[in-house]
């Protein structure tokens, strides 16, 4: 009778202590996705800022006039060639 | 008292107390009360509103034209500022904005005061250090023109929270606005966000912006256009590039140009994209529409010859209208070639006034074409029961009627279309994040006012018109037959009729003229030297923008010019080049052989299959994961490495 007593204590205190347990890692876990996600949204906002560093670079403006900087110019006309591609 | 007593009387108060606290708790949880719940609320839960943004606007090969940049925006708490003008010092300096100004809002008696709107990072990153109490920063996202000024009068701009404020930017805002989006969170007693939220999201799917302009394209345009300009010391110049199987606008330029970046320096004058919704008289572009109504009508003979009048021809109401030189007897192509207006008028006359009118709204004139931009202008072309005869003579040769250029354009694109007008069109398609097509146009044609046939003999027509002899010979090319025309028309203002020595130049044509591509108009306004036609002004840069623009879009030459055509034959190419078909099987496929393949026939073999393909390198493929012949499912990952040819 007093084991049975003692095994139902237990198992209620244990499933409490899991109940509690789960509640506890779940608020980490909030934790740590809240976390994550600004991390994320730096990151995010990081890349953007680069990718407008990268097409900024890339602006046909600045390579024109850098192109001309180093004295190169659109090809003669001769010394382009059209190749027709054989389709079949 | 004995031990069991005050036992019960413990054990009493704890169950009297807790009941008491179980009771309470009882009544509050069943009363109604909004007002405790919502403190309760208040006390765990926030609400995080995201920045607004807006997606990205590419060209049509996909290189970005607009697009969102971090950007940071300083407020402050003036409660929580103690010391004013220390603050007020400190931040002058690093954003450059008055040390008075700021000292004012930092003593108002408001508990939010904007700083400094959009700031750059490297600002933000120099404040950041100092911990200034009561100064703070909100993200936030800037619209961002890595071109500068390219395009930029298509583009439109963008004011304070995204907010469209013209151009592309506003005709597409739905597609383009990622309005602020509010998440709830769980909060702890620090104020510590602890549960990510579940997001709102909008009710519009937002996706990038595919523009059929080539930014190629229209950076050539636009410069040549800048250089004819300041030749011509100019006011300013538009140029519009169509395909005319398509209608889709390939490159649109209006100078001054317009630098998105920085709308708010410039007056809005300068935001108009005048190509689409400024008027002018098209001058003597104009007459093609009368001689291919004549044609259509038959009411006119291609060899018949009409009497120029020697240059000057008096109308029986007793005004004059002249030719630019004296000419006798002229076939209708050289009436065109020579840009005859008493040929013109002989040639509209023929149709009378009535049929003229229907002929002009025929091609659309007097109506908005439709293009998926702000504000178009649709022209004027008054009813023609109001038409006196000297207005009818000079709308045969483009005056007394009003016109975009993208009109003129469009109209000459219909020419090289088998006589099809195509709705001209600024956006491609719409893409999602995922890659998801939200929206895609599809080419529609506006009208179809003459026949193929028609269409080829103006073509011929207008082919002669920049031979020798011609008034566009300017514009030839002896790489690619071009057909064209010339126009000069004089500008007028209300109340002050025509105004002398302030013109309108343009030359508007297409090439390769047997197979147009491309269909070009060349506007420079107001030339002030002493060269002011079409002719002298518009052809040489239509000439050089058609060339190069031919060139860079990869038209062979048609003839002449000792350019060399080579032909590929698949043995010389890649041996995967040759055998692209892919086994099947299922859901399943074999694995090809891509060694030896480019990285664009990789993407094709594997275009139509759900497959992910990692690249690394350039060049030509030389490794691949899974071999060749191995068999995988839809899903699966291949990597291909590639190497430089030389």
């Amino acid at each position: 009778m007093f084991n049975k007593k003692l095994i139902f204590l237990i198992l209620v205190l244990g499933l409490a202590l899991t109940y509690a347990w789960s509640r506890i890692h779940v608020i980490e876990l909030g934790y740590a996705v809240t976390q994550l996600g600004k991390e994320a949204e730096q990151l995010t906002r990081d890349n953007g800022l680069l990718k407008t560093r990268l097409a900024d670079a890339l602006a046909t403006a600045k390579l024109a006039a850098l192109a001309k900087k180093h004295k190169m110019s659109p090809p003669d006309q001769t010394r382009i060639f059209f190749i027709s591609e054989e389709t079949q | 008292m004995k031990p069991r007593g005050r036992f019960i009387l413990i054990q009493a108060g704890l169950i009297a107390g807790y009941g008491l606290i179980i009771g309470r708790a009882l009544f509050l949880m069943l009363q109604d009360n909004q007002k405790l719940e919502k403190i309760a609320l208040q006390q765990y839960r926030t609400s995080v509103q995201s920045e607004a943004g807006r997606s990205r606007i590419l060209d049509r090969k996909g290189k970005e034209l607009a697009m969102d940049k971090p950007v940071w925006s300083l407020y402050a708490d003036p409660a929580e500022v103690r010391h004013p003008y220390q603050t007020s010092a400190v931040l002058s300096k690093k954003l450059k904005i008055s040390q008075k100004d700021l000292r004012g809002k930092l003593k108002s008696n408001r508990r939010f005061v904007w700083i400094q709107r959009r700031v750059e990072a490297s600002t933000i990153e120099a404040i950041r250090p100092l911990q200034l109490e009561g100064i703070y920063v909100i993200k936030e996202n800037k619209r961002y023109y890595p071109q500068g000024p390219l395009a930029g009068h298509v583009l439109g701009a963008v004011g304070l929270d995204s907010k469209a404020l013209g151009g592309i930017e506003l005709a597409y805002d739905h597609y383009l606005m990622r309005h602020p989006v509010s998440g709830v969170y769980m909060k702890d007693a620090k104020g510590r966000l602890y549960l990510a939220s579940t997001r709102f999201a909008g009710t519009h799917p937002k996706g990038d912006l595919y523009l059929t302009i080539d930014k190629g394209l229209q950076f050539l345009l636009e410069e040549s256009l800048e250089r004819t300009v300041r030749k011509h010391a100019a006011k300013g110049g538009s140029a519009v590039m169509l395909d005319p199987a398509t209608g889709a606008v390939l490159g649109l330029a209006n100078y001054p140009f317009f630098n998105p970046n920085h709308f708010d320096e410039v007056s809005l004058s300068r935001w108009r994209n005048r190509a689409v919704t400024d008027l002018y008289e098209p001058g003597s572009t104009f007459k093609l529409v009368f001689l291919a109504a004549a044609l259509e009508d038959g009411a006119l003979s291609l060899n018949e010859s009409i009497d120029c009048e020697g240059g000057r021809l008096q109308l029986p109401t007793g005004n004059v209208i002249h030719d630019s030189k004296p000419h006798g007897r002229l076939t209708p192509p050289e009436i065109i070639k020579v840009s005859s207006n008493i040929g013109a008028y002989k040639i509209a006359r023929r149709l009378g006034p009535k049929r003229m009118d229907e002929w002009i709204r025929a091609f659309g004139f007097g109506q908005r074409t439709g293009i998926d931009f702000p504000s178009e202008a649709a022209g004027i072309v008054r009813p023609h029961r109001g038409w006196s005869m000297m207005e009818t003579a000079t709308i045969s040769f483009g005056q007394a009627v009003g016109t975009t250029p993208l009109q003129i354009a469009s109209f000459y694109a219909a020419i090289a279309n088998d006589g099809a007008q195509m709705k001209p069109y600024l956006v491609e398609k719409v893409v999602s994040p995922e890659g998801d097509l939200l929206y895609q146009s599809r080419p529609e044609i506006l009208h179809r006012p003459i026949t193929a046939k028609t269409s080829q003999r103006l073509k011929e027509i207008l082919k002669g018109a920049v031979l020798e002899g011609g008034t566009g010979q300017a514009a030839f090319l002896a790489e690619y037959p071009v057909a064209g025309k010339t126009g000069t028309s004089q500008k007028s203002e209300p109340g002050l009729g025509y105004l002398p020595g302030r013109y309108v130049a343009t030359f508007v044509g297409f090439a390769p003229a047997d197979r147009p591509r491309l269909v070009l108009l060349v506007l420079i306004d107001e030339p002030s030297h002493e060269q002011y036609t079409g002719s002298q002004v518009a052809a040489p840069p239509f000439k050089e923008m058609m060339l190069r623009a031919l060139q860079y879009v990869g038209v062979p030459p048609a003839r002449g010019g000792g350019l060399p055509v080579m032909e590929a034959h698949a043995e010389s190419m890649p041996r995967f080049y040759a055998e692209r078909k892919l086994k099947t099987d299922g859901d399943s496929f074999e694995v090809p052989d891509f060694k030896g393949a480019t990285l664009r026939h990789v993407l094709r073999a594997v275009t139509h299959f759900p497959v992910e393909v990692e690249f690394k390198g350039r060049g030509v493929a030389y490794q691949q994961d899974p071999e060749p012949g191995s068999w995988i499912a839809k899903g699966s990952r291949i990597y291909v490495a590639f190497k430089p040819l030389y």
